[in-house]
């Protein structure tokens, strides 16, 4: 084996090969040179090769793929070289056997980091091949934890008011106790007026809260049809001065969508050069990283692996790529999305019109399998509803804005300075617009659409719904602990506007069925009992609610499908009442967990749609 | 500036419509259906009990619901203020449309000739009836239909839908309007799918040749069809839903006695002009083209401008057909009050037709449509003094002549003679059916016991024992032979009754006063 070394370099073979051209190697020396990285990291990294032709190539050379994370790892050999180094070379020192070091390396050609394990340890070096996915999840996983606290810890740090680690201050605590207490002895003293107190405000709050989405809607709505981004306006872009761009696409437990994810992102239309694509794994995903390490065909990214810690969040994984991303602006993708393939050149052309007080760009989001059955034609007039028309009528109305889970493009200083996501909280893209808000900043939305995977079974949906609720009322209660505070930071209009949207979601789903209840009992037995409760006026409000408060959310939906010729899923909006049992289901579990498991990251499975299962099976 | 001059008009429009009605009301003028608004407001705010089901639930909900805030005012002069708003909202609506689109002053200065010169307009604007919502949201929903035709977004689609399903809950004559729209609809997909450019022969081609956009235009049509027609089916539901909840009877809109239909039905068996159009189409489509004609001759004008858009030409014709079904099926009184909207909805469409680019020579096209609106204001005066329903008649000869007899006069004098005979806790059995202006004037409903009372049907059988005063209308009338009282003692307006002593004579009114000793007041006074 040591005969090869200095002879042959994986430039040569992949020349040879055909793989690359010559106009390819040019590149990646040019980009080596500019950048100290290896040609095995920038060959995988930026798609030149595949993995899979990676291993072949190594193996026909008689290098035998090892899986190191079985290895016998010697943490202090590991942490003898800089972690940045190792992953720049794509190599790790695993152990010492004897007089020789047994080092990883994903390019056993490459001379100089041999040469340099050689001279550090001042001993023989034997390289075992590995793939990149592998070296670093033990780079990270040895190495990695004082950045993993940062990850954690960093908006706890900053800013401990605005971290969702605590669920409820004790100050929130006593005013709920206080209010609790002050609610009884009312209801001691005049247990009928107590009611129908609770029921007023129930009432007023459930009938605002709808009055105000349908207000965003028919704000939306008027903009249905405009681009904020024109095609001359993306043309216009010089590639030259294009910025790095980042990507973060945090996944876990993926391995049937991870190909169809990378495939996506390579097809972006962007320099692959200016890419930053981190795709961020779990450091026990093991799932995951084997399929990483079989991928047949050239991808745009880069492996980072997450080591284990509490809380194991999304936006802790995303907060650990944030300290590693290199490009000026920062987005992020879910494992399921397939992004519009101009959306990067988009924001690029959006952010240079807008004023610098908006750092953030919110892209549509939208299902591409929502013909698959009753539940995807729901779920997907909900996403058009949401994102065509209410972030759009928040955008108009200068109101907070709560980004959605994916396809936020952020300004990566200013990111930085709101000390990235809260990875206590999540929902933690709702509470980021929020705090980037209450910071004086902005949040502008996008005509560019991502594509995702409408959940087609009720579990997962259940699941999923759950955690964004139980989100939502993480993030209310974190903001709503100074709202003296919160009003002077966003104003009264914003203060309202977070009231009804972040605080009126939740509230409307858990309402929903209790009030159901009460006039199915009563259309049942016309008891006089509900009568006690329901005064003449209290019935009028409560008669509105149930007609027009029904019939407006309804009609909402209904709108929804124009923007996108959804024409199809029009008549399914009327089935919405039977959809919001749903949401209420979600909403009650996700209530019981934030008082249990506040932290638990319910996972939803993707990769289970049939459109997806098809092209798998395609390809 | 164009927003402060279209506000200013806005309210120079709410001040000249209410100057116009107090003018009137002064010199004698009353709108039936003001005044009987008032009075289910009356009952809603002070009834007994007070609320907001005392609305009756026969006639459509919304007219009311307008009205009935300025209750709090001042109940007499609720319809005025509520007609006075309405138009000031709908000018505010129709300018705001103006200065975004912006016109040219010339169609300001016409805007505002049809506010102050054309007499349907007065009327709905200062009469006191519902009119002015029926105009007003008639008027929003065309222009929003228009709107989405130049510009195919939701937006103006949905609230479009939401105006045409809130004129469900403000006349109910619109659903002769929703079949001419149903056409219409099909047109407006059509013609938003192909532009301006291509003809209708092209997208026939393209519609059997290309599968895919075959189903794509099925299922916007399809999706169009839910937009505009699910609000009126929901409102349609709502009112079902609501009678039913108040009155056990989802259909008590439709059976009650005095049902708007029935009532209508019989008022036709009344009428010689239009017991002829019953049955008849052709002359039911003669009578109302030439009721169009006189009120307001630039529907037409504004039709020939839209010759080659079929939508258009269809949408704007609805109401015509409407007012044909209506009046074929005997369901509708074909007063001027029909035909007012024609005046608005003619000006729209010319707006339209020349945002549209349907009108090559602005200024002829706009001489012709002055010279006709000159002409449709001289003749909408005549078709007013010489209309059946004494409301119209009486409304122009109050506002040309001067003073004119008020309708209610019996009933005014009435409420006087109550105001000076009753004490504060006596109480007068009354079918408000044809007394709700008594009620009005009077002011204080709590001193009656009217229909929408549990007790009522029990007084009505022993009026003596539950009621101080019993009033009753002559049953010789038509109204009369349908009062409650008449019904149940057939001989008691000439005859009287036992322990009832006659205190107050009139030819429509007959005033008793009850001497029994035994009075049924407890509960009354309980609930009071």
């Amino acid at each position: 084996m040591e005969t090869l070394v200095g002879k042959r370099t994986l430039r040569d073979i992949l020349l040879d090969e055909k793989i690359i051209s010559e106009m390819d190697a040019e590149k990646i020396e040019k980009f080596k040179a500019e950048t100290g990285w290896s040609f095995v990291r920038i060959c995988l990294t930026y798609g030149f090769v595949s993995r899979k032709k990676l291993k072949e190539i190594f193996e026909k050379l008689g290098y035998q793929m090892v899986d190191i994370k079985r290895e016998k790892i010697d943490v202090k050999v590991v942490s003898y070289l800089s972690m940045l180094v190792m992953e720049q070379y794509l190599g790790v020192p695993l152990r010492k056997e004897g007089d020789k070091v047994i080092v990883a390396m994903a390019d056993p050609l490459d001379f100089e980091f041999t040469e340099m394990v050689r001279r550090i340890f001042k001993s023989n070096v034997e390289v075992i091949f590995a793939m990149d996915v592998d070296i670093i999840w033990v780079l990270n996983r040895y190495l990695g934890q004082p950045f993993c606290r940062i990850a954690i810890y960093n908006l706890l740090w900053n800013d401990p008011d605005r971290s969702a680690v605590l669920t409820f201050t004790s100050s929130q605590i006593i005013f709920i106790t206080i209010f609790v207490l002050l609610y009884l002895i009312f209801f001691s003293i005049d247990p009928i007026l107590a009611v129908v107190t609770m029921v007023v405000l129930v009432s007023f709050g459930y009938l605002i809260s709808i009055l105000f989405k349908f207000l965003l809607t028919l704000v939306g709505s008027r903009y249905e049809i405009q681009e904020t981004i024109t095609f001359e306006e993306i043309r216009a872009l010089d590639e030259k001065d294009l910025p790095i761009y980042t990507v973060l696409l945090p996944v876990y437990k993926e391995p049937k969508v991870i190909s169809r994810l990378v495939d996506s992102i390579s097809k972006l239309d962007y320099p692959r050069f200016k890419l930053d694509v981190k795709l961020l794994l779990e450091e026990d995903d093991f799932e995951t990283i084997n399929a990483i390490r079989e991928l047949d065909f050239p991808t745009v990214f880069e492996p980072l692996v997450v080591p284990y810690g509490e809380p194991k969040t999304k936006p802790k994984a995303c907060d650990y790529g944030l300290i590693f991303a290199r490009g000026e602006y920062l987005t992020i993708y879910d494992a399921e999305d397939v992004p519009d393939a101009d959306q990067l050149k988009k924001v690029v052309a959006f952010f240079k019109k807008l004023p610098k007080d908006v750092i953030c760009i919110q892209c549509a989001l939208n299902y591409y399998n929502a013909d698959e059955n009753l539940l995807t034609r729901m779920f997907t007039l909900e996403y058009s509803y949401w994102f065509d028309y209410m972030l759009p009528g928040l955008d108009r109305l200068g109101l907070p804005i709560p980004l959605g889970g994916t396809s936020n493009h952020f300004r990566k200083d200013k990111l930085d300075e709101l000390a990235g996501w809260d990875p206590f909280n999540v929902t933690e893209d709702a509470d980021l617009g929020l705090r980037a808000y209450a910071k004086g900043y902005k949040v502008a939305v996008l005509t560019s659409t991502t594509y995702e995977e409408a959940n087609k079974a009720i579990r997962n949906w259940i699941r999923q719904r759950s955690r964004w609720v139980k989100g939502y009322i993480q993030t209310y209660l974190v903001h709503m602990r100074h709202p003296i505070e919160l009003i002077k930071k966003i104003g009264f209009k914003g203060f309202l506007g977070f009231q009804l949207f972040i605080g009126g979601t939740p509230f409307v789903f858990l309402m929903n069925p209790i009030l159901w209840i009460i006039f199915i009992f009563w259309l049942l037995t016309k008891s006089e009992v509900v009568r006690i409760f329901f005064p003449d006026w209290v019935m009028y409000i409560s008669i509105f609610n149930l007609l027009f408060g029904n019939g407006i959310v309804i009609y909402m939906n209904m709108m929804s499908v124009f923007r996108r010729k959804l024409y199809n899923l029009l008549p399914f909006a009327l089935l919405n009442p039977f959809y919001w049992i749903l949401h209420s289901i979600a909403s009650y579990k996700a209530l019981w967990q934030l008082i249990t498991n506040p932290f638990y990251w319910e996972k939803t499975e993707h990769g289970i749609s049939e459109v997806f299962k098809k092209e798998h099976r395609r390809k | 500036m164009r927003f402060v001059g279209i506000i200013l008009l806005s309210l120079f429009a709410f001040y000249f419509y209410l100057s116009i009605a107090l003018l009137v009301y002064g010199n004698g003028y009353q709108h039936p259906e003001g005044i009987f608004l008032a009075e289910k407001g009356l009952l809603a705010l002070r009834g007994n009990p007070p609320r907001l089901e005392n609305i009756g639930l026969i006639y459509p909900p919304l007219p009311f619901y307008v009205l009935f805030p300025f209750i709090f005012l001042t109940p007499i002069a609720s319809p005025f203020l509520a007609s006075s708003l309405v138009m000031s909202v709908l000018v505010l609506f129709v300018g705001y449309r103006l200065v975004k689109h912006k016109a040219r002053f010339s169609l300001f200065l016409l805007f505002v000739a049809h506010l102050i010169l054309n007499p349907t307009i007065i009327y709905a604007g200062s009469s006191g009836g519902s009119l002015h919502l029926y105009l007003a949201f008639l008027v929003i929903f065309y222009i929003f239909i228009f709107e989405h035709y130049i510009k195919p977004i939701s937006f103006y689609l949905a609230l479009a839908g939401t105006f045409l399903g809130l004129l469900v809950l403000v006349r109910y004559e619109v659903i002769f309007i929703l079949p001419g729209l149903f056409f219409a609809t099909v047109f407006l997909s059509i013609e938003t799918t192909i532009g301006k450019e291509a003809s209708y022969k092209e997208f026939f081609k393209l519609l059997v040749q290309l599968p895919a956009y075959r189903k794509t235009f099925i299922r916007k049509t399809i999706s169009m069809y839910l937009m505009l027609f699910v609000p009126p089916v929901f409102s349609f539901i709502s009112w079902i839903y609501l009678n039913w909840l108040f009155t056990s009877n989802p259909f008590f809109f439709i059976d009650s006695p005095h049902a708007y239909f029935r009532t209508l039905k019989t008022y036709v068996v009344f009428n010689t002009r239009l017991l002829e159009l019953r049955g008849d189409i052709l002359k039911s489509f003669l009578d109302v083209i030439k009721g169009v004609l006189v009120v307001s001759p630039t529907f037409f004008f504004v039709l020939f401008l839209f010759r080659r858009r079929l939508f258009h030409l269809m949408a704007l014709f609805s109401p015509v057909l409407g007012l044909v079904i209506s009046a074929y099926f005997g369901l509708s009184l074909l007063n001027i009050d029909f035909f007012a909207p024609f005046v608005i909805l003619s000006f729209v469409g010319l707006l339209w037709a020349i945002y549209g680019g349907e009108v090559k020579n602005f200024g002829l096209a706009i001489f012709i449509y002055i010279v006709l609106f000159a002409l449709s204001s001289l003749l909408s005066i005549k078709a007013f003094q010489n209309s059946n329903y004494p409301e119209e008649k009486f409304f122009i000869e109050a506002l040309l002549k001067g003073k004119v007899e008020p309708i209610f006069k019996d009933e005014m004098k009435v409420a006087n003679f109550l105001k000076e005979t009753l004490k504060p806790e006596e109480i007068v059995l009354l079918d408000d059916a044809n007394g709700y202006p008594i009620v009005v004037f009077y002011g204080e409903p709590k001193n009656f016991i009217l229909p929408y009372q549990y007790e009522f049907y029990a007084a009505v059988q022993t009026p003596e024992i539950y009621a101080d005063y019993i009033l009753v209308y002559n049953p010789e009338t038509f109204e009369g032979a349908r009062d409650a009282l008449n019904t149940t003692h057939k001989g008691l307006f000439r005859q009287g009754g036992r322990e009832l002593a006659l205190i107050y004579d009139s030819k429509k009114w007959r005033i008793f006063r009850s001497d029994s000793k035994f009075k049924i007041k407890q509960t009354l006074e309980v609930k009071r």
